[in-house]
């Protein structure tokens, strides 16, 4: 348990689960908003600027070219990865039949399993009790909603109390008042995200999740599909071949819950395994992953 | 509004908050809850203040137990059992 900076907090949350290989556009929005957290750290101790000038320093922190963003992800993996807190582990796509056969290696952040907890569920608790809001979480709530991580993090139910939260946050706090109108994300990054969300969104329905099984090539990174080692194996049996893949590839794995379809804690993330068969020139009996929110 | 109060703040306070316990211990706020509305958790609630404070100590001391128990594969109802709340 560590005293961690606002940058360091908000990185932890922002780069779990992302490509540490490639700029994607999802890294490109959490780079930004790591930039702008620097710049909130700056006054978290003191007395917050007017708005215009918060507004116009978050920007231009913010607004930085690729080259400037990849320094950013540099300092910032290194600073983390010193005090144990962030390593790179294989892709969750690279436990993937296809992928493994292929011969085919993606990387991904993995942030310490603890101290995500420590993080994600302190700003929930806060969030989500009646009492005072810290502006160390009120910050936190601008850089996940400018980064686009917020939807992840909170359940739909969690996200209908948290809208009348954050409104009576926006009335009572001078930094919520100051803070929420501005944003920082970029149009065409916003919209990618958007996007995608919105096909994860499709794919989480019980039509979406019964065309991904027809499918899968509409959306692979949603539906990872695991061997099993023989026809007709038992639940535990194909539990144990999915375990040992996730181990071979270096994901913790903790069985939250067992029988037809369990469910997996796979290192920060939630999924359930769903028993499934696919035909090549043969049928191949297995499980897909499917993303949970708790 | 305020900062939260630091980690060496939080381990010398004698009350501490849910978010606070969920930072010190690493247990989900989810699950802390739970153990709240169960009775497992013993907590004070002033009138003016409906915000629920937690004696540190014995709130700790008392999530290492019902870990402990949850370990060795005892339910809910077996750990209120031996906590002495049935």
């Amino acid at each position: 348990m560590s005293e961690l900076s606002l940058k360091e907090r908000f990185s932890l949350i922002a780069l779990n689960a992302q490509d540490s290989l490639h700029m994607t556009t999802a890294k490109k929005a959490a780079l930004r908003c790591i930039a702008a957290a620097e710049v909130l750290e700056k006054y978290l101790d003191g007395s917050w600027p007017q708005q215009p000038v918060l507004e116009q320093e978050l920007k231009s922190a913010a607004d930085v070219s690729s080259h400037t963003l990849k320094q950013t992800e540099k300092e910032i993996k290194e600073s983390l990865t010193e005090k144990d807190l962030l390593t790179e582990v294989p892709n969750l796509l690279a436990c993937d039949m296809y992928y493994v056969t292929a011969g085919v290696n993606i990387f991904e952040y993995r942030c310490n399993i603890d101290e995500y907890t420590r993080q994600t569920e302190g700003m929930r608790a806060e969030l989500m009790e009646d009492g005072n809001i810290s502006d160390d979480v009120t910050c936190l709530l601008w850089l996940l909603r400018e980064s686009g991580c917020f939807y992840d993090l909170f359940s739909r139910a969690e996200q209908e109390y948290l809208a009348s939260r954050i409104n009576q946050l926006y009335l009572e706090s001078y930094l919520a008042k100051s803070l929420f109108p501005i944003e920082i994300h970029h149009s065409f990054e916003a919209f990618s995200q958007k996007f995608l969300k919105k096909k994860d969104e499709i794919f989480t329905t019980p039509f979406g999740t019964g065309l991904l099984f027809a499918c899968p090539v509409f959306e692979r990174s949603q539906s990872i599909f695991i061997e099993a080692d023989a026809w007709f194996s038992g639940n535990d049996k194909r539990l144990e071949c999915v375990i040992r893949r996730l181990d071979e590839k270096g994901h913790v794995v903790h069985v939250l819950r067992a029988g037809t379809v369990p469910l997996l804690k796979i290192d920060n993330l939630y999924y359930e395994c769903i028993p499934t068969q696919i035909v090549v020139k043969t049928a191949i009996q297995g499980v897909r992953l499917r993303r949970y929110v708790m | 509004m305020s900062r939260q109060r630091s980690i060496e703040n939080i381990l010398a306070s004698e009350y501490v908050s849910i978010g606070e316990l969920v930072r010190i211990t690493g247990v989900r706020y989810s699950t802390l809850k739970y153990y709240t509305e169960e009775g497992m958790l013993p907590f004070e609630q002033t009138e003016e203040n409906l915000t629920r404070r937690f004696p540190r100590e014995i709130a700790v001391k008392q999530i290492e137990r019902i870990r402990n128990f949850r370990t060795q594969g005892l339910s809910i109802p077996e750990i209120k059992g031996q906590l002495g709340l049935n």
